[in-house]
């Protein structure tokens, strides 16, 4: 039972810093377009607020305290109404599980002074919450944070001997908690080595701008001294984490030995056995978890190296990268005979008095050969052969304008003219509905049947007559005939169309 | 005298043209230049290629790992053009683009890179000076462009240079030649007629009258000298001495021909201010239904040593009347 308090006790916000808030609002906690902050402001309450207020938050609390005290005013977030954090507070506790709901008998004191008790819903973070909370804050300072240190490695390596020595105990919390910072300390290795593959990356740049070899070789030194020798003892380690994965007793101890003799979880002190039990058995899942998965970090089977996340061959790859491309800068160094940084060095000194230098300029091309007679004895005595004779050709190219061009015909009226060269088609060529034949010169007054009547005389080059359709009609044959040469003109034209020969036609029979 | 080979007369040909010969090869190369590169790893090669250019020359290429320097001239790069050139130098040599297989630089980044050295200069006479320089006398730059595909709408083309997998050993051999100092040479006759011959276009009897009268007295020897390297022809003619160039095409072009008959009009000189007038008249006389340039026919005067331009006239050379212009009238 809690006991609501005067609610005029004064609590402070805390302020999200930038970094943080550009973070939550990419990752939008709560599934709210309107309060994308609502997910991670309502974690803080139930972690900050709520231990010091003594209040039960109840929905109402976190109502009144979101929208007094966590609007968001750099995007003018309007209050937020009981419905709309109602579902937030759902996203939270059913499906991010950062929070959990626990009914609870509230006494609530009446103005006649006595208390009435009634029933509510109050809120609290869970311990995923809280870790939430800080982790998201590490991601933010991760940049900072995060290094590659061989003393990290090397306190890893020693957390890992001493639990595998098996000198710890269960009955305190010191088996627990040296399991849990070999944990940490493997994670943080991790991290630092995938920052270190990052950098590599940028390093590679600068050694192909600064062909610094001093770099190079520090770097070489490093890797080495300290890389190699790190990532040999964590290979090392690897058989005592699978020794530490196959023991059948090691998880279950370090379970216990989270709730030893000086564990303060208040299940402990009230010794509520069931609490007690469930909390040994989820660590002991935790543990085994754990184990597996640091064991498959060390399992150098190509599988086990794609599906681990944090492989220990990815410091070796690392490392690797780093060789080859320090052996690669050494060959090109190697290669270069001459070294561009003193050399770099000699022109600057140049450059500097660059106007008293004198570098002889380019010799000039001679005259060409133009002299016929190759006998060079001759040539000695230039005097006597005169002049060589060049020829100038005084010749102008004719150059084409606009005006050049040939008359364009005009477009005129098709329709017409269509009908008008038809009917001419018909009187000089067809003799009845089907049958035509071209045998004499002819004169058109149409352009268009002179046009179809030369079209039609290349169809006797073929036996298919698809494309030939003279005025919409199929052609069936054409064939040509012993004529000789066939003259057609046209009227207005200072010109012929001349055929080698005339020809027959046969168009099929329109249904 | 041992005769020149074809590699030792490509070598010493190239050096006359370009100043430099590399050692690297490279898969577009013509067959002779291959020849030529693996002929002067052999001692006795790379000591003919000195004898010879000592007895003609009084000097030799300077020698950088196989890569041959040759900076002979008797005329000097200004000062604008000594900046650039060190200034290339020292931006191409730190270039990361050198340290791949990917030996291309884009033209405005190296532009900008030499810029900010020699800051008195805009860019666009960098580019005209680099040019100069690296692409046409040291050809250690070439010329380059991304490739596109044909229905790809580009509308600017970025200019790219190749740089010479030797530029490096070049750029060393050069600081090597400023930092020595030159110690004075003792020169034959011979070796002054010939000296003056390869770095100028001619030798006149009025300029230099005591090389003239020893090259008349010996043009024979002379002759035979430069016959060796298959490629120079000496001519002598009543006032000039000129070494003609087999491997150039004469010119036919109608500036050459303009420009060759005004330098015969010139007589005792003309005034500067009247060159311009002279040109057009004579374009208008010559080729009256061509537009031609002035400033081409001009070019074309000064290009190919027809005149001079001397106290603010312009006078013809000792050459100008080795050349007669007949013009074909014919239509045709």
């Amino acid at each position: 039972m809690i006991i609501s308090k005067n609610r005029g006790a004064k609590i402070i916000a805390v302020k999200i810093s930038v970094g943080l808030k550009k973070l939550l609002l990419a990752s939008n906690l709560g599934l709210n377009a309107n309060h994308p902050l609502a997910g991670w402001n309502i974690l803080t309450i139930l972690y900050h607020d709520g231990t010091r207020g003594g209040e039960p938050i109840t929905l109402n609390f976190l109502l009144q305290r979101y929208n007094l005290e966590y609007l968001d005013t750099d995007h003018s977030e309007s209050p937020i109404s009981d419905s709309v954090l109602k579902k937030i507070l759902v996203t939270l506790s059913e499906q991010a599980q950062l929070i959990e709901v626990l009914p609870r008998k509230i006494r609530v004191r009446m103005q006649n002074g006595t208390y009435h008790v009634q029933h509510s819903y109050v809120y609290r973070i869970t311990s995923s919450g809280i870790e939430y909370i800080n982790m998201m804050q590490k991601v933010v300072d991760a940049e900072s944070t995060v290094t590659a240190n061989i003393t990290r490695i090397n306190e890893y390596c020693q957390l890992v001997e001493v639990l595998a020595r098996g000198q710890l105990n269960s009955q305190t919390t010191k088996l627990y908690n040296s399991f849990q910072n070999m944990i940490t300390a493997y994670e943080d290795v991790m991290k630092g080595m995938h920052k270190l593959d990052e950098d590599l990356d940028e390093l590679a740049n600068n050694l192909a701008f600064n062909h610094g070899s001093q770099i190079a070789q520090h770097l070489q030194e490093m890797l080495q001294q300290q890389a190699l020798p790190a990532f040999n003892q964590l290979l090392n380690q690897g058989r005592l984490i699978q020794n530490l994965n196959n023991s059948a007793t090691f998880s279950n101890d370090v379970a216990q030995s989270q709730q030893g003799s000086d564990d303060l979880d208040t299940a402990h002190a009230i010794y509520d056995t069931n609490k007690m039990m469930l909390r040994t058995q989820r660590t002991s899942r935790y543990v085994q978890r754990k184990l597996a998965q640091l064991n498959e970090s060390f399992d150098p089977s190509s599988t086990a190296i794609d599906n681990s996340l944090d492989t220990v061959y990815l410091l070796f790859h690392t490392i690797h990268h780093a060789v080859d491309l320090l052996s690669e800068e050494y060959d090109y160094v190697q290669n270069q005979t001459v070294d561009i940084q003193q050399l770099t060095a000699q022109i600057d000194k140049l450059l500097m008095n660059y106007r008293s230098l004198s570098i002889a300029a380019p010799i000039p091309r001679h005259l060409a050969q133009d002299r016929e007679e190759l006998d060079s004895a001759d040539l000695l005595d230039a005097g006597t052969m005169g002049p060589v004779k060049y020829v100038a050709n005084a010749r102008t190219k004719q150059s084409m304008t606009v005006q050049d061009n040939p008359e364009l015909a005009g477009d005129g009226d098709m329709d017409s003219h269509m009908q008008d060269g038809l009917i001419e088609f018909q009187e000089l060529v067809m003799t009845d509905e089907v049958h035509g034949i071209v045998d004499h010169d002819l004169e058109f007054k149409s352009t268009i049947a002179r046009d179809e009547v030369a079209r039609l005389y290349s169809a006797t080059g073929y036996d298919h007559y698809d494309s030939f359709a003279p005025f919409g009609r199929a052609v069936k044959h054409v064939r040509a005939v012993n004529s000789g040469v066939i003259n057609l003109h046209c009227v207005g034209e200072q010109f012929n169309v001349r055929l080698p020969s005339g020809f027959t036609i046969d168009l099929t029979e329109e249904n | 005298m041992s005769e020149l080979h074809g590699p030792e007369r490509l070598i010493i040909n190239q050096l006359f043209d370009h100043g430099v010969f590399t050692r690297t090869i490279t898969p577009a190369m013509p067959q002779s230049n291959i020849d030529a590169i693996q002929a002067l790893q052999r001692p006795n090669v790379q000591k003919k290629i000195n004898t010879f250019m000592h007895d003609l020359l009084g000097i030799g290429p300077e020698n950088y790992q196989e890569n041959l320097l040759f900076l002979f001239g008797l005329n000097q790069l200004n000062e604008d053009e000594v900046h650039v050139l060190l200034a290339t130098l020292k931006a191409v040599i730190n270039l990361p683009e050198l340290q791949g297989r990917d030996r291309v630089v884009s033209v405005s980044t190296l532009i900008r890179l030499v810029h900010s050295e020699v800051i008195d200069l805009d860019e666009q006479i960098i580019y005209k000076l680099i040019n100069e320089i690296f692409v046409e006398r040291f050809a250690l730059l070439v010329r380059d462009a991304p490739e596109y595909p044909v229905s790809e709408q580009v509308q600017e083309v970025e200019e790219y240079w190749d740089i010479s997998p030797d530029f490096v050993y070049v750029a060393q051999c050069i600081v090597l030649h400023l930092q020595t100092s030159v110690s004075r040479l003792h020169l034959t006759e011979l070796q002054r007629v010939n000296r003056v011959l390869l770095a100028h276009r001619f030798i006149s009897s009025k300029t230099t009258p005591h090389l003239w009268s020893y090259l008349q007295a010996n043009k024979n020897t002379i002759a035979q000298q430069w016959s060796q390297l298959q490629r120079f022809d000496l001519e002598c003619g009543d006032d000039y001495a000129l070494l003609l160039d087999r491997q150039r095409q004469p010119s036919t072009s109608k500036p050459f021909v303009i420009a060759v008959k005004i330098a015969r009009s010139l007589g005792a000189g003309v005034p500067v201010e009247q060159l311009n007038r002279l040109i057009q008249r004579m374009i208008r006389q010559m080729f009256p239904d061509h537009s031609i340039s002035i400033s081409l026919v001009k070019q074309a005067l000064f290009d190919y040593s027809l005149a001079v331009k001397q106290d603010g006239f312009i006078t013809p050379t000792a050459i100008a009347q080795r050349f007669a212009v007949h013009i074909d009238e014919e239509d045709g």
